[in-house]
């Protein structure tokens, strides 16, 4: 994508963030029970679907990575930008899930079914952003990576059922749920369909960045294992002399 | 429900500060390996 593209995009992407926050702070009116601060739903609910969409975007390119027909570099760059950014608006989810969690529940943190496998999530896409900085070779680290995400997704569908499979403390889910009925509507529901479109935007510009900067890390790395067989190179020839 | 508005202000703006901390840390990155590796660093 061009420079010029690109930053267009990114104003898309204000825009669609900045109308989100209108809608979200002023214009969407409070709950009949939560009152105002039904508002953090508005980030608490875009936030895990990017990053569920982040997470199966990791899957899916670590899995064309691990088909040798599919096999591309470019497939293992994406699945860890993807996850990178999935670990971040995961984190921001578990943050704002708890500061509603206080007002709502009277307590911050429970060990509730959907709240402790979200925070399984979290470190699993942790731990699987830590392997992907072990020392091996691209192709092994690939590989491992590939496997790691595969079995990290198996938890999303957990945390999605997790509020139907057990009935802990967190509500079932308002727009997903078994009759398929929304119990929202009207300028509140809206509110919560645009701030899901606009965060869906915000990930892709989010991850075409991130991948930009793993190609130029990818370059880096390349160019200072040149540097370094020159350097051993001219030593060798200077211990031969 | 009492200071509701002090939650929700909690809320926006940390996660406004850790986005806006990723992606601050990504573009000076972005910057910085380019200039590296003598590329343009229009950005």
């Amino acid at each position: 994508m061009s420079t010029l593209r690109r930053y267009w995009f990114g104003a898309t992407v204000v825009v669609a963030l900045a109308v989100t926050a209108v809608f979200a702070l002023w214009l969407s009116p409070p709950d009949a029970q939560q009152g105002d601060v039904v508002r953090l739903l508005y980030l608490h609910v875009p936030t895990i679907w990017v990053a569920f969409l982040g997470f199966f975007v990791t899957t899916l390119a670590s899995a064309l990575w691990l088909v040798p027909r599919t096999r591309r570099v470019e497939w293992d760059l994406l699945a860890g930008a993807s996850a990178e950014v999935g670990v971040v608006f995961t984190g921001i989810t578990l943050i704002v899930g708890s500061i509603w969690g206080r007002p709502t529940w009277g307590v911050y943190w429970v060990w509730d079914a959907r709240l402790t496998t979200t925070a399984i999530l979290f470190f699993l896409y942790l731990g699987y952003l830590a392997l992907r900085r072990t020392a091996a070779t691209a192709d092994e680290r690939g590989k491992r990576c590939a496997i790691a995400a595969l079995i990290a997704f198996a938890d999303v569908p957990i945390v999605h059922f997790s509020v139907t499979w057990w009935q802990t403390l967190h509500q079932s889910g308002t727009v997903f749920n078994s009759s398929l009925v929304s119990g929202i509507h009207g300028s509140m529901a809206f509110t919560l369909i645009w701030s899901v479109g606009a965060f869906t935007v915000f990930y892709v510009y989010l991850v075409m960045r991130r991948l930009q900067l793993a190609e130029l890390e990818e370059g880096l790395e390349e160019r200072e294992l040149e540097l370094a067989i020159a350097e051993r190179q001219r030593v060798e020839e200077m211990v031969s002399v | 429900m009492p200071h509701a508005w002090d939650y929700v202000g909690a809320g926006y703006g940390i996660a406004t500060v850790a986005l806006s901390t990723y992606m601050t840390w990504m573009f000076l990155r972005i910057r910085r390996l380019r200039r590296v590796l003598g590329g343009d660093a229009d950005d």
